[in-house]
């Protein structure tokens, strides 16, 4: 029974070489692949820096997209600005006002601003009670 | 007349509490009242350019003085037809008045109304604002020389001389008018536009003419 021995022996190491082969060129076939990949991947980023390198139509290109801001810079100081320049125009406006209304008032508040020829027949004046 | 009784100056006071009117009023009514001709008045009559100028007060302020302060019988006569308001002010009865007495429905005793020494009152009546015209057309036929029988002066509350169809139809019926101007309300133009529309012109009487101002601020801009 030796014999049958001997030569099952040899049997089970080509065996074991085979899966041995097999196993490392599925995994060459593995790296291949993932080094394929990697390779369109360069080429799509060689690709994609190139395309970014041409100038747009408006003749610039777009380094930094630009963002919006929350809020206006220098808020206070608008703000305060603003708060100054509504005081004094509505100061200004005010006393437009005031005046416009008191050249337009031909109401007469004393014996002295009739005309004279009206003044002389005023014959008496009450006072303004409260 | 109905005469009422003799009453004390104090008490005459107390009346003028109850008409609501204030010494300066009085006292301004009464350098007017000497100015256009005192104790020698007849038939005197308020008006002014528009209404709200103090007609009503003035008038009872007037007639107030004659009775008070020369002792005449005063009839104060309402021809403010369209805005009647002399019954309400002095707590009278509003009919009847001169309506019924100028379309003859009632006697004079009846629509004689005293409200004080000396004074007594015609309210304006149930008239219809479309029968001014009317009624002074009455008042001009004998009607005002009845009244006039009746006191020593007759002052009338007249209607306004522009705003009034018959205001300056009115106001002719007076001997000596008397315009009020409210200072500060009145513009000049309607002043000049109601002293033109009626002959001779009056006498004017300004009404709220003192500034609001405190005193060392009139002093300062001279006001």
């Amino acid at each position: 029974m030796r014999p049958s021995t001997n030569t099952s022996r040899p049997t089970r190491t080509s065996a074991r070489q085979a899966r041995s082969r097999t196993a490392l060129k599925r995994t060459d076939d593995l790296a291949r692949t993932h080094y394929e990949d990697l390779v369109q991947k360069l080429d799509a980023a060689k690709l994609d820096i190139a395309a970014a390198d041409q100038p747009g139509a408006a003749g610039f290109r777009v380094i930094d997209s630009p963002t919006v801001p929350y809020r206006p810079k220098g808020f206070v100081k608008l703000a305060a600005l603003a708060a100054v320049g509504g005081l004094v125009a509505g100061l200004f406006l005010m006393l437009a006002t005031l005046l416009l209304l008191t050249a337009l008032d031909t109401s007469v508040r004393r014996p002295q601003e009739l005309p004279e020829e009206l003044a002389q027949r005023v014959v008496g004046s009450i006072p303004r009670l409260r | 007349m109905h005469q009422v009784q003799s009453v004390p100056w104090h008490e005459v006071i107390g009346i003028n509490g109850q008409f609501g009117l204030p010494t300066q009023v009085l006292d301004a009514c009464r350098s007017t009242s000497l100015r256009i001709g005192g104790p020698r008045l007849t038939t005197v009559g308020v008006t002014s350019a528009i209404r709200g100028e103090g007609r009503s007060m003035v008038a009872q302020a007037l007639a107030l003085i004659q009775a008070n302060d020369y002792r005449r019988r005063v009839v104060l006569l309402e021809l403010d037809l369209e805005n009647p308001a002399l019954a309400e002010q002095l707590r009278l009865a509003a009919r009847p008045g001169l309506a019924e007495l100028a379309q003859g429905s009632s006697a004079m005793s009846e629509v004689l109304q005293p409200f004080g020494p000396r004074l007594a009152a015609i309210t304006a009546g149930a008239s219809l604002p479309a029968a001014g015209a009317g009624i002074l057309e009455q008042l001009r036929g004998g009607v005002l020389r009845a009244v006039q029988q009746e006191a020593d002066v007759v002052v009338m509350d007249l209607p306004p001389l522009i705003t009034s169809p018959y205001g300056r139809q009115a106001a002719q019926m007076a001997e000596q008018l008397v315009m009020v101007i409210r200072a500060g309300i009145t513009p000049l133009p309607r002043v000049k536009e109601a002293i033109d529309s009626v002959s001779p012109a009056p006498a004017i009487l300004l009404n709220g003419v003192h500034s609001s101002l405190p005193r060392w601020m009139q002093t300062l801009l001279s006001v």
